[in-house]
């Protein structure tokens, strides 16, 4: 269960580009290539294994002119999304 | 990958595929090999392989395959891996497999590579050692399809298809099968790069390309037949493949090139750096290619079954812009058949 205290680390299996504020992200194992959109490529991008949730949250709703709920609310099914397929580390 | 960042991709040439060649040696000497015997051994040292890979880094490159010659006779062959996975890459490597004990197929499973690939040219030591020269090959390359298997690395069997393996092809599926690791065949034998044509009399026939091309498990009956295919596609899309567009090759001494067959160096990343080389004239000029260019494939009655490579028409026929007569034939082959599925699909959907 992801929370806003929640932090997400890229896994060290992941690969990924990112190209115009699009990630481009592969996971070995099942050898699929996923594009992320600008608020997953920035969500991405601070999945550093530092940064809780609800840090991101906060800076996604000051970035892309969203509520902090909303902004937050994305960040979570984002990061379940993509922690459901290996790209992603949770520590809660 | 969503259509919009394929297009991106495409439309901007982004090198997303790169392989990188470091190193030229081998330890097998196989028949069919396109490598000249007397060919340069120079190679970039290891600081400057980590710097073509921050170069491709930043060109947008996210599959990086690591090729040879053998890629383990390169000492550095991990650090510069590691490096390369440091800089996330996904990374794929082909190899023979004959230098892969446990401890190496440790090293690579903490890579995570997306594949390693090797290349098996017969179910048996007789067969395969006779392909490349050098005895054991067959029992080292099987025992690190072993290793890397145990380590849950996903694995593909490579084989050249030659008058030598090709009536046995169905034993390396078996091979493949016991080893629960996939295959993949290709009867594209090419001269070597100085030009020599003596690979080429080990290359397969038509009829032995229309039992391939006839084998379902080698080519999965699909609905869109190849007619129906050439529709769909634009001409560009249909006849021009990505070199030099979405594809490079670094060679062991740093030239760029379009792709592996088509050895056109369009720059030498020791020299240039690798965006100014890939923006460059040369570089335009082999993208500037089109349908248009190729004067008589694109009047060609085969063209919907045809898979042209500008690299094999350059090398074995001497004209980038002309057919290339081996694909000739395999588009020969295809029609053939597909006239036999078209035939078949429209009673099943009567």
């Amino acid at each position: 269960m992801i929370g806003q205290d929640s932090c997400i680390n890229i896994s060290g299996k992941a690969a990924y580009r990112v190209i115009d504020n699009e990630a481009m992200v592969v996971a070995p194992g099942s050898n699929k290539l996923y594009v992320f959109n600008r608020v997953g490529t920035r969500i991405w991008e601070m999945a550093n294994g530092k940064t809780g949730i609800g840090e991101i949250a906060t800076a996604i709703c000051e970035e892309f002119n969203v509520t902090y709920e909303q902004a937050l609310k994305d960040a979570i099914e984002f990061a379940e999304e993509i922690s459901r397929k290996g790209l992603l580390e949770v520590k809660s | 990958m969503s259509i919009s960042a394929l297009d991106k991709v495409r439309d901007r040439n982004i090198p997303l595929n790169a392989l990188i060649e470091l190193t030229h040696r081998c330890n097998l000497r196989c028949c069919h090999c396109y490598l000249p015997a007397d060919r340069s051994l120079e190679e970039l040292h290891t600081c400057q392989f980590k710097e073509v890979l921050d170069q491709l880094a930043d060109a947008g490159t996210l599959f990086i395959t690591f090729s040879g010659g053998e890629v383990f006779l390169r000492d550095d062959f991990f650090e510069i891996a590691t490096y390369a996975r440091e800089k996330n890459f996904a990374i794929s490597i082909l190899t023979n497999g004959t230098l892969i004990d446990e401890w190496v197929a440790d090293r690579i499973e903490s890579l995570h590579p997306l594949s390693v690939e090797i290349s098996i040219y017969g179910a048996d030591c007789n067969l395969h050692d006779g392909i490349t020269g050098v005895p054991d090959s067959f029992d080292k390359s099987i025992n690190a399809i072993r290793f890397l298997k145990e380590r849950n690395i996903e694995i593909e069997i490579k084989t050249s298809l030659m008058k030598q393996n090709v009536d046995r092809y169905e034993e390396i599926i078996s091979l493949a099968d016991r080893l629960k690791v996939k295959y993949e065949f290709n009867p594209g034998i090419s001269p070597k790069l100085d030009g020599s044509r003596i690979p080429l009399a080990y290359r397969i026939d038509e009829h032995e390309l229309l039992k391939i091309f006839s084998d379902q498990l080698l080519n999965p009956v699909t609905i869109e037949t190849d007619e129906e295919k050439y529709h769909r596609l634009d001409q560009d899309e249909l006849i021009m493949c990505g070199a030099g567009r979405t594809t490079c090759v670094i060679s062991p001494s740093g030239d760029i090139f379009p792709c592996i067959v088509l050895r056109i160096p369009i720059g030498n990343i020791s020299k240039q750096p690798f965006s100014e080389v890939w923006h460059s004239f040369e570089a335009e000029k082999i993208r500037d290619m089109n349908y248009c260019d190729l004067k008589i494939c694109n009047q060609c009655e085969l063209l919907a079954y045809c898979e042209r490579c500008p690299g094999i028409a350059l090398l074995e026929d001497g004209d980038i812009f002309g057919p290339a007569r081996f694909f000739c034939k395999i588009a020969e082959v295809r029609r053939s058949i597909n006239e036999g599925r078209l035939v078949r699909i429209n009673q099943e959907r009567r």
